[in-house]
Parts: structure tokens; sequence; C-alpha cells
């Protein structure tokens, strides 16, 4: 410390605010202990202990359904259990080993007949896997809506949805809630949306879609009270609903992760199950967005006709230099002219794709500052590596090419 | 309503607790509140500025709470009833709480001994206001579990205001150590015996765009935030009031004084309207 320099507060302060700060943070550990024993009292809880269940035959359970009525109570659409997937296998070995250590909980819907609220997996398991005729039930007698809002709690506190059918779930609570369609629904959502986006003052905003938008309390106090953001819906959940089946279907069976299939929408169908096969689905966005590349690049079957399309692009260069170098002859124009009649128009159509992508990367390339920061620029690294995985492959493809012409050469 | 058990506290002497302690407890006897000043300081101020004698023996001081399994009743001496304050009291505190100190010392609850007194031997009133030694010493560590609300007072310069962040490191500290659960808010920091021809004194308590160090903007940094209420001037009036035993409205309740007793009794609108858990 300088001499005669007066200290300032905030250095003053240091002591307090390292004091206060770990105190905090205590208070935030022994507030995450807490909740995570609510939970866990939440999971036994929702069967509501050990006490006060019974024996009930496997036989008169069924699955979830909810029932939408419109206006007049005329039933217009049944739902089920918001989640898909159950993992049969691993619950059965589990209650084989420790039995059946919570019970499941069911609500009364006819003279005999339950359904399930709580408890799909170990019902299907003991049912179907291991073939038991009696299951541990509790009972939670209540209304449709408060079924959907108790299995979407309790799946959404167990944490075991995911995006989309959290998504989904949310969509169909609200149409229980609202009496609206799907589309009604979702139209509402957005319009909320773009009501909170564009008006600055987001407290005002909300005060002013309460008054001027019907329903919008309901929507944003179920979305507040399930820890979920209007723009978290309306961006990351109801894209997902409208994804192609192929794709959800995929995520429900955890194959493919919810951001992996946003993006693989945007790629050929053809290659979907190649870039799902395996492990492939789980991958990180970014290798996922390199594998697409690639599958794409693969699929397009590459002829001579790419350099005949464009003869002034760096790869139509690259082609004269590799079959120049593979040959020791320039493959002229009207070679290559003559090859595009030969492929025909169809593969004409599918080189041309590739050239476009091409062009278009080193585009983006050239437009990029191309200095050492590059490497820290995670755009151009990306671009990087999608035009260098695209020039290999054509590379690749041109060696193949000038052997080829070299040993017909050979042969005439 | 959750009993107010507001302490008053300091890291340096004559920064005006006490006076701070007998004329809030005074506003808010005016505000209709029912109120137990509890001295827990050896220099025994409280007994002066509230002119009650000083106590004659231990068993008059809040020595005598402190006892394990005291069930009452508490030592309280009534304040200001010759001026029609009806529900002003005072447990006294004075050179008696050294021995006292001597004897907690070997309680194995020693830190708790307040706090069980109030829970065990609860009083009546509607604000319990603890008037905290100057120094952090036994008596004041006992104060943090016995009450829900903290008000720092210091004089706006910078020894004090030095002494004041310690104090708040303390309170986290010590809050953590002794688990307590809901821990005590603070309230605020109450500056006094401000002179506004100090330039430190207008420095430190500055505020508003541009100002990056002073003491309002550094304590709205803190990861909790605490609230600096508008200064108390330096005038002769509240000490001589003090040293009479009387309130500054008691005291002299003309247009000199109407300004500080403005300032108390926003104060103690503010202690009663915080949230004491």
């Amino acid at each position: 410390m300088a001499k005669g320099v007066k200290r300032s507060f905030t250095n003053l302060a240091q002591g307090a605010n390292t004091a206060q700060a770990v105190s905090l943070l205590g208070e935030k550990d022994e507030e995450i202990e807490a909740l995570k024993e609510r939970i866990r009292q939440l999971e036994v809880g929702v069967a509501g202990g050990t006490t006060d269940w019974v024996w009930i035959d496997v036989n008169l359970i069924e699955p979830m359904a909810i029932s939408i009525t419109d206006g007049s109570g005329k039933v217009v659409e049944v739902f089920g259990q918001p989640r898909k997937f159950f993992d049969l296998e691993g619950m059965a070995q589990s209650l084989s080993i420790e039995g059946q250590q919570d019970p499941v909980v069911l609500r009364t819907v006819g003279e005999g007949r339950y359904q399930l609220l709580d408890g799909e997996t170990r019902w299907r398991s003991i049912k179907d896997v291991l073939g038991q005729a009696k299951i541990k039930a509790r009972f939670h007698e209540c209304t449709d809506e408060e079924a959907l809002a108790y299995t979407l709690v309790g799946d959404a506190l167990k944490n075991r949805f995911n995006a989309l059918e959290q998504g989904e779930s949310i969509v169909n609570l609200l149409r229980s809630k609202l009496k609206k369609t799907e589309q009604e629904v979702v139209s509402l959502l957005y319009r909320i949306q773009n009501q909170l986006v564009s008006k600055g003052n987001e407290k005002e905003a909300i005060e002013w879609i309460y008054e001027n938008v019907d329903g919008s309390e309901i929507v944003l106090r179920l979305l507040s009270s399930l820890n979920i953001t209007i723009a978290t819906m309306v961006n990351a959940r109801l894209p997902l609903m409208s994804l192609p089946d192929k794709l959800k279907e995929s995520i429900n069976n955890r194959t493919l992760t919810p951001s992996n299939a946003l993006i693989l929408r945007n790629a050929p169908e053809a290659i979907w199950a190649k870039a799902i096969e395996g492990q492939n689905g789980t991958m990180p966005k970014r290798k996922m967005k390199m594998l697409i590349n690639k599958l794409a690049l693969e699929m397009a079957d590459l002829s001579p006709t790419l350099a005949a399309n464009d003869g002034t692009t760096i790869d139509a260069k690259n082609a004269e230099v590799e079959s120049s170098s593979g040959s020791g002859d320039i493959a002229s124009e009207a070679n290559l002219q003559r090859s595009v009649t030969l492929a025909g128009a169809e593969s004409l159509e599918k080189n041309t794709n590739a050239t476009t992508v091409l062009k278009e990367l080193l585009k983006q390339l050239r437009t990029l500052r191309i200095d050492e920061t590059i490497e820290n620029d995670d755009k151009g690294l990306e671009l990087l590596e999608r035009v260098s995985t695209s020039i290999q492959a054509l590379s690749e493809y041109y060696q193949d090419k000038g052997k080829e012409g070299k040993n017909k050469r050979q042969k005439q | 309503m959750t009993q107010v058990r507001l302490a008053i506290m300091s890291c340096a002497g004559g920064t005006g607790k006490s006076t701070v302690a007998t004329n809030l407890a005074y506003s808010l006897a005016c505000l209709g509140q029912s109120v137990c000043l509890i001295d827990c300081d050896s220099n025994g101020t409280a007994a002066l500025f509230t002119g009650l004698e000083n106590p004659s023996s231990i068993g008059e001081t809040l020595v005598a709470a402190l006892k394990p399994g005291f069930k009452g009743p508490w030592p309280l001496k009534p304040v200001w009833r010759d001026y029609g304050i009806e529900k002003v009291d005072a447990v006294l505190g004075g050179h008696f709480l050294n021995e006292g100190s001597r004897q907690i010392q070997k309680e194995p609850r020693a830190a708790y001994l307040l706090a069980d007194a109030i829970e065990d031997a609860p009083l009546p009133h509607d604000v319990v206001i603890f008037d905290c030694p100057g120094t952090i010493e036994q008596f004041h560590q006992m104060v943090l579990p016995a009450c829900n609300q903290i008000l720092i007072v210091l004089k706006p310069d910078t020894k004090d205001i030095n002494a004041g962040f310690g104090l708040i490191q303390w309170i986290a500290e010590f809050s953590r150590d002794l688990r307590l659960k809901p821990k005590p808010k603070i309230l605020g920091v109450q500056p006094n015996a401000f002179d506004k021809d100090a330039a430190m004194h207008r420095e430190c308590l500055a505020d508003g765009p541009g100002i990056e160090d002073s003491l309002p903007v550094v304590l709205r940094s803190l990861p909790e935030p605490i609230h600096v209420f508008p200064a108390i001037q330096q005038t002769r009036y509240l000490t001589n009031a003090g040293a009479v035993g009387l309130p500054l409205r008691l005291y002299r309740s003309d247009r000199t004084t109407w300004k500080i007793a403005g300032l108390f009794e926003a104060l103690a609108k503010a202690v009663l309207e915080a949230d004491h858990g």
C-alpha cells in the first residue's frame, strides 16, 4: 500500500465482501441439500411412503390417458403418459434384486379399473418382463387435469423428461386448462413471446399481456411453476414438436439428442439413418454438423462434370492439377464437356450441388479474417474443417478418376 | 407479528449507539409500540440516557437473565413514565456485566445464553433493542443469536467505516460459525454525528451517478447489499438530551429538533416494516 494514499472503501470492504460471499455460498449449499432431500422425499412421497399401499392385479391397470373435451364436453382427443421411453429391462433387473420398494400411484377410472399416475416403468416391467400378477399400489384420486399435472410435475422433478416430452406435455396441459386445440395453444405461446420481445420493459410487458392476451396468465404462471421461460418454450420446445416423426421417435428412444434433431431436420432425409446410427445421434452439436457435411458429400456422386460446371473455381483447378499429376495429360475442357453429356442430367444436378456447396464454403472462408485469430474463432474453425473435409473428398475423388483415366489410356 | 429484536452495533466507541437506541425506543413508543431496551454494554450508558439510577446489584442487571435455566422475571425498569411514555422498559447493564462475563465464560452455551433467556422467558414487548458494546466481546457475541435485525451505527469517517466493514465481516462469519438459521439481517447502516462542513464526511456518504468509492456504493455492491439511512447531523442537542436522560424530542420539542426527530421516526418505521423472518 502506497504511503500517503487513502485506501479505497472497496479495498477496506474486501474482508466483509468475502465473508458474506462465503456465508451465502454455504447457505446455497444447504438449500441444494434441502432440495435434494425434498426431491428424494417426493420420489418416495409421490408414492406416499410405504404404509398405505395395497396389492392390485396388474391386469386391472391401464396406462394414463387424459381426455380433452371441447366446449360442449365432447371428448375430442385422448392422450397418454407424456413420457415415451421406459427402461423395462433395467427396471426389471432392479425389481428382481430389491423387490418393489415404492408403490405405483393409481386413480380409479371405473368399476375395478385403475389408471397409472406414476410408475408405468415398474408396472410394465412387473407385468410384461417379470410376468408377476400383482403390484404394490397406492391411490390418489384426481381429475384429468390434475392427473396430467401430477405426472408432469413428478416426472419433471425426477428429470425423467426429455425436452420434446416436456414440450408436448406442457402444450397438452395447457390445452386441457384452456380448452384450446394444439394449434391454438402454439399460436398463443408464440403471441406471448412476440409481445414480450417487442415490448422493452419486461414487467410492464407482462402486465400488458395479462390484460390483453386471453389465457396468457395461465400460460406464464404454469411455465414459471415448472421453471421454464416462455422463450425456452417457444425457441427450444415448440420447434421439436414440429419435427418429422422419424426424428421424434429417435429423440424418444434416446438415440438422438433434441438439439441434433433440429440440425438434422435441415439435412437430406437420406442421411438421417447414418447420422443417428450407433452413438452418432448423441454426439455434441458441433460434431454432428461435421458428420452431416461429410455424409452429404459422400452422398453426392461426384463426376468430372464438377469441373465442367465451373471452370473458374478452385476445385476445378484442383481437378486439373490432380488429373495432370496423375496422367501427365491436362484434361481439356472439351473432354470434360463430353463427360457431362455422358454422365447424364441427373448426376449433373447432384454435382452442381456439390460445387455450389464448396463454392459457398470458400466464399465464406475468404470473407473471414485469415490471420492468427482464426483459430480462436469458432465459426472460422468450423468452416475450415468443413472446407478441408470437402476438399479431401474431392481430391480423393479426382485421384481415383486420374487412375481410372490412366488405366483406360494404358488399355487403349 | 414476530417480535422485532434489533441489535444496535458498531465496531468503535462513541459512534452514538446509545443515542440511536434511546431515541429510536422513544420514536417506536410514539408509534404505539412497546419497547424493551437491553443494555449489553458495561459502560452503562443506557442507564444514563434513560435517566435511570445505576443498578445497585448484579441482580438488577442483564446478568440476572443469563443464568442457565432462567425463567424470569426480567429485571425491567420503567423508562420516561413521568413524561407520559407508558410502554418503554429497560434492562440495565453497566460494570456488573464485567463480573457476569467471567461467570458466563464457563457456561457451555455461552454464546446462546441471551437467546435462551428470550426463548424461555419471552419479553412481552413488540420491539426489543439491544444496545451493544463498542467492541466485539462476549456480550456482543451473545446478541447475535438473540436478534433478528442489526443496525450498524458509525461516524462517516474512514476509521469508523473501516471498523464497520470489519463488523459486517464478523457478523457474516460468526452467524455461520454459530449456524444461525435464520441468521439476523442487517437492516442498514446509520451514519451519525455527520458534520456537513467536513469534506471527509461528505465524501464518505456521497452517492449518485459517477460515484464509485463511497460507503453507500460499496455497501450496495456487497453480495448481500446493505442500506444506508440518511445521516443524523452532529448536534449538541442530542448530546445534551442524553446527558439528562431524555430522548431529543422530550428534551426540546421546538423547530430546532424536528428534522432529526423526523429521521428517528423514519428509522422506527423502517424497523417495523423490515422482514423479521
